[in-house]
């Protein structure tokens, strides 16, 4: 008996986007990073082409990150209190994106002002050349005086800045479009909303193709199963022809795996949970990689041994 | 030992003696004076707002009043206790205007007014009928008793069996004889003319009363509409199928809670739910009053009571248990209870007389909506049609001759003017219709009475909501575009949100700003959305598409006022062509009066209730995705409203961005 054709036929595609600018597109990285174009399921290439691999962006803070976890301290505690040899170690491990969080800005922190954090932009431009992530620090008032000037500060060099929401999104859409920057939308674990956050950005003027889906992450074990069925469900939409949620997808499964208590616990919690330097960084991989599954287009990682362990599980699927 | 103080209400000038520990809202209850209290008086609505003119109060009420209102003396009536002697002022806002005043003066019962094009059903045949009489005298060849005498000449023009109460058996010698004494016993002469009254009492009929002579022309019925809200009365002549005259008046139950989730949990409090029960046999009892006294129609000259309202109102009315209706699996006590003598539950009307009420569906579809489809007839309609009934409880039912279903979505009370800072019922003041037009964003409104504008009512603010998104003073999720006209808004001074300003107090002499919040936009958003959900639901559940529905009935209180383009501008009622739209008004007393007047209504109104299948909305897994879809305006996906892009074009004079993409 013959064996049936069961091959999908989809009639969309998730929006393909290049991230950073070299020099001869108007920037000064030395490479660019082109995520999404999946014509199907991730990793099923009978059923569609993935002509990108999932790429991976480490995190780098611009104030040292002094409550972490000991694994997580000790691969970083070296170089965290300067947002540019930590980008630098950041590109050693194999970084295709930096992921600049200026936490400092957060009123409740250092305060940091505008300048100030257009200074740690600068810096870390000038001393890395991988394209960059940009995030404010989510107090939305502050956001609003920071990021337009990052974006100035910053332009040309085609960033993804993060991250506008349902509430606040009109000035980092103005200055995104302004400076030539894409944009990340947030909309927490829910595609009605992340379609309605793309509506508010586009219905501004801001190409619905410029634009990162930001469904915020869930770490193994405390939600994931929601934020990976959101991820199914904004890929089979955009497959679909959805133009609202056709954009690539971003996760954060760095930052969220090591909130965990599995990732962070001495080995006081139970014996057979076995050694943390071992089972944190596992934790964070076998997060990214579920969620790599699910659609994930880029994803944020921490932990020298999980970007080093998701680089090669990310390998090892595309290669047939 | 605990001390009593006097508390005087203006402007009503009321005086009650109250101990110290009593809230002030309880204290208005007691005088008589109304305060509004959508949540009954746990402290979470902020509605029941007065001043205190005299005297000191104890208690935190500061977290829904700004400073300045703080500073004049406000305070909510539900969290204070006096402190000293008080004079209380109770402001217009917190006020019921038109309560008193039974039927004419408030817009919102405007509508309840009977009106004269209605039509009177061909098959008049009434629950109650009143059949003159001549029985033969009885002689020695037919020596046939009273009651056989009687039963056989009522079952010549009512076939059936017939059954009849001890008290009225007793009675009919006298009533079928004069009864002469003497001095010596008593002489008895033949009359045999009698009035029969005869009710429709399930499958058998009653002779309610047999009176001496012709009365058969005075036969009247009472339609009751019990709403959450309002309480409605038609008057209706038996003979003739019309109505005689309508009064209506607010349920005195509010100010035991705005909605039935509050007044069933007021019910569990001791005593509670004998004072809903006693609070709503009142308020009948006053619309009886005002009817009687403005006809010539006598108390005892109504024969039967036909009462439609949702469940919970009509278990409140009959003094049934209300606690299981808000409990999973949600099983109210009755469905379709029998007639009952109306004075069992304290209405007084003829002594006999019957009251009967619409079949309910389940714990939140109830009689109203049992009424609505049998004044819309949608389950005769061989096309598909729509029932909204839109109230703090959205019903929605869908169907034609071959199938009913109805759904209930729990709406909140935001289009009745709870959940909105400056919402309000339809009263004296309130702003019913809004235009913002050109240039620079010019406001024009109507109020109720034409009275200095106090608040908003629910079509003002589907007004509002609209035409705020028309004008594109907000986004597509609501949010203010303050850049565009900063003169229209200003900021919160409490949270530093900014906030619309509708109207400014000042420059019209009323005493308060009517402005609307940002967070008075996401309860008007999550309103309509839950209606519209649950309409989806409903509509893709059984698997037709919209265009496949050629009526939609709106059903509730907003009555004509309602404008269907605003209503399918916010997204709160689907794209439809508006001549597919029709208002029904109050169809919960219509279906009270079409069940009264013709038996053979009735029994259709049992059948509607067999034939609805209830679909339970909380169960429904794509309830809450289609209900965050409809949290934007008019939706997430705009396709559904090209009415809605074309409107925007023409006011605006361009393309919506979101249709462009």
């Amino acid at each position: 008996m013959a064996v049936p054709d069961a091959k999908e036929k989809w009639s969309g595609r998730v929006n393909e986007m290049t991230i950073g600018a070299t020099p001869d597109q108007g920037g000064t990285r030395g490479r660019t990073v082109t995520v999404g174009g999946a014509s199907g399921i991730p990793f099923l290439d009978f059923d569609g082409q993935m002509p990108h691999p999932p790429a991976i962006a480490v995190d780098v803070f611009d104030r040292p990150p002094i409550h972490w976890p000991p694994p997580l301290a000790e691969a970083y505690r070296d170089v965290w209190e300067d947002p540019v040899a930590w980008a630098q170690r950041a590109k050693d491990l194999g970084a295709d994106l930096i992921n600049l969080r200026l936490i400092s800005t957060h009123p409740d922190e250092q305060d940091r002002s505008p300048e100030q954090a257009v200074e740690t932009v600068r810096a870390v431009l000038q001393a890395v050349d991988l394209p960059l992530i940009i995030w404010g620090c989510g107090v939305a008032e502050k956001d609003q005086r920071v990021m337009p000037r990052v974006a100035e500060a910053a332009q040309g060099e085609n960033c993804l800045l993060g991250a506008a929401t349902e509430t606040d999104y009109r000035t980092l859409c103005a200055a995104a479009q302004a400076y030539g920057h894409k944009l990340i939308t947030l909309a927490p674990c829910d595609i009605n909303k992340q379609k309605q956050v793309n509506i508010l950005a586009s219905d501004m003027g801001f190409p619905l193709t410029d634009i990162v889906n930001y469904p915020t992450t869930a770490s193994l074990g405390y939600g994931m199963e929601y934020i990976y069925s959101i991820l199914e469900r904004i890929r089979l939409a955009a497959l679909s022809g959805d133009k609202l949620v056709a954009q690539p997808v971003l996760v954060d499964p760095g930052y969220e795996a090591w909130r965990a208590k599995e990732a962070k616990a001495g080995s006081e919690m139970a014996a057979q949970w076995g050694e943390l330097a071992v089972r944190g960084p596992a934790w964070e991989a076998a997060t990214a990689c579920n969620l790599l599954q699910g659609g994930a287009d880029i994803l944020v990682l921490c932990h020298p041994v999980a970007i080093a362990a998701v680089r090669e599980a990310i390998r090892l699927l595309v290669s047939t | 030992m605990t001390q009593s103080f006097r508390v005087r209400f203006l402007p009503e000038d009321k005086t009650v003696q109250v101990l110290e520990e009593t809230s002030l809202l309880r204290a208005a209850q007691e005088a008589d004076v109304y305060v509004g209290a959508i949540c009954g008086g746990e402290g979470v609505c902020g509605k029941c707002r007065i001043i205190i003119r005299e005297g000191e109060v104890f208690g935190e009420s500061t977290e829904y009043l700004t400073r300045d209102e703080i500073r004049r003396g406000y305070v909510l009536a539900c969290q204070v206790v006096p402190r000293t002697d008080l004079v209380v002022e109770v402001p217009p806002e917190s006020r019921l205007v038109g309560y008193e005043g039974i039927g004419r003066d408030s817009e919102r019962f405007r509508d309840f007014v009977f009106r004269p094009e209605e039509l009177v059903p061909r098959d008049l045949c009434p629950l109650v009928q009143k059949y003159y009489l001549r029985l033969p005298e009885p002689t020695i060849d037919d020596p046939t008793p009273d009651l056989e005498r009687l039963l056989a000449a009522v079952a010549r023009q009512c076939p059936g069996p017939l059954q009849m109460g001890l008290k009225v058996i007793r009675d009919l010698p006298r009533q079928l004889r004069h009864c002469q004494k003497r001095r010596r016993g008593s002489k008895w002469f033949w009359h045999g003319a009698v009035t029969a009254t005869v009710a429709l009492r399930g499958a058998v009929h009653e002779v309610l009363a047999v009176e001496a002579e012709d009365n058969s022309r005075r036969s009247f019925g009472l339609a009751l509409d019990i709403g959450t809200t309002t309480v409605v009365a038609h008057l209706v002549d038996l003979n003739t199928g019309k109505t005689v005259e309508a009064a209506a008046k607010y349920n005195s139950q509010l100010e035991y809670g705005a909605d039935v989730i509050s007044r069933i949990n007021f019910a569990r409090q001791p005593q509670g739910a004998e004072r809903l029960h006693e609070a709503i046999i009142h308020d009948v009892e006053v619309l009886i009053d005002d009817l009687v006294a403005r006809t010539h129609v006598g108390r005892g000259d109504i024969e039967c009571v036909v009462a439609a309202g949702n469940t919970t109102m009509l278990h409140l009315l009959l003094g049934l248990e209300t606690d299981l209706i808000r409990m999973a699996p949600f099983v109210p006590v009755a469905g379709s209870p029998p007639p009952i003598r109306a004075a069992e539950v304290g209405i007084r009307i003829h002594p006999r007389g019957l009251l009967y009420v619409l079949p309910m569906v389940g714990s939140f579809v109830g009689g109203d909506i049992t009424a609505g489809i049998l004044v819309a007839g949608i389950h005769k309609r061989e096309e598909l049609s729509l029932l909204l009934d839109i109230g703090t409880n959205g019903e929605v039912v869908l169907g034609s001759q071959e199938f009913l279903m109805a759904c209930s979505a729990s709406a909140g009370p935001a289009f009745e003017g709870g959940s909105v800072t400056c919402g309000m019922r339809a009263t004296a003041g309130a702003i019913d219709s809004v235009r913002i037009g050109s240039p620079r964003f010019m406001i024009r409104v109507t109020t109720i009475e034409d009275a200095a504008p106090v608040g908003i009512c629910g079509t003002g603010l589907i007004d509002l909501l609209a035409e705020l998104f028309l004008a594109g003073l907000i986004d597509r999720n609501g949010h203010f575009q303050v850049h565009l006209a900063p003169e229209r808004f200003r900021k919160n001074p409490l949270d530093g949100r900014p906030e619309f300003c509708l109207i400014s107090g000042r420059e019209v002499g009323s005493p308060r700003d009517v402005i609307l919040r940002q967070c008075d936009i996401e309860n008007l958003i999550r309103t309509k959305a839950s209606i519209y959900a649950a309409i989806d639901s409903l509509v893709t559940g059984v698997g037709v598409s919209y265009a496949d529905i050629h009526h939609v009935f709106i059903a509730g209180a907003f009555g004509n006022r309602l404008d269907v383009e605003n209503c399918i501008t916010i997204g709160l009622l689907p794209d439809m062509p508006p001549e597919k739209i029709h208002f029904i008004g109050n169809s919960s007393v219509s279906g009270a009066k079409k069940v009264m007047l013709s038996q053979a209504q009735y029994q259709e109104a049992q059948q509607i209730r067999e034939r609805i299948t209830y679909r339970e909305l909380m169960v429904d897994p794509n309830y809450m995705e289609k209900f965050t879809s409809a949290c934007f305006l008019p939706h997430t996906d705009v396709q559904r409203f090209p009415r809605v892009l074309a409107r925007f074009k023409e006011r605006s004079g361009r393309e919506h961005p979101s249709f462009v993409r």
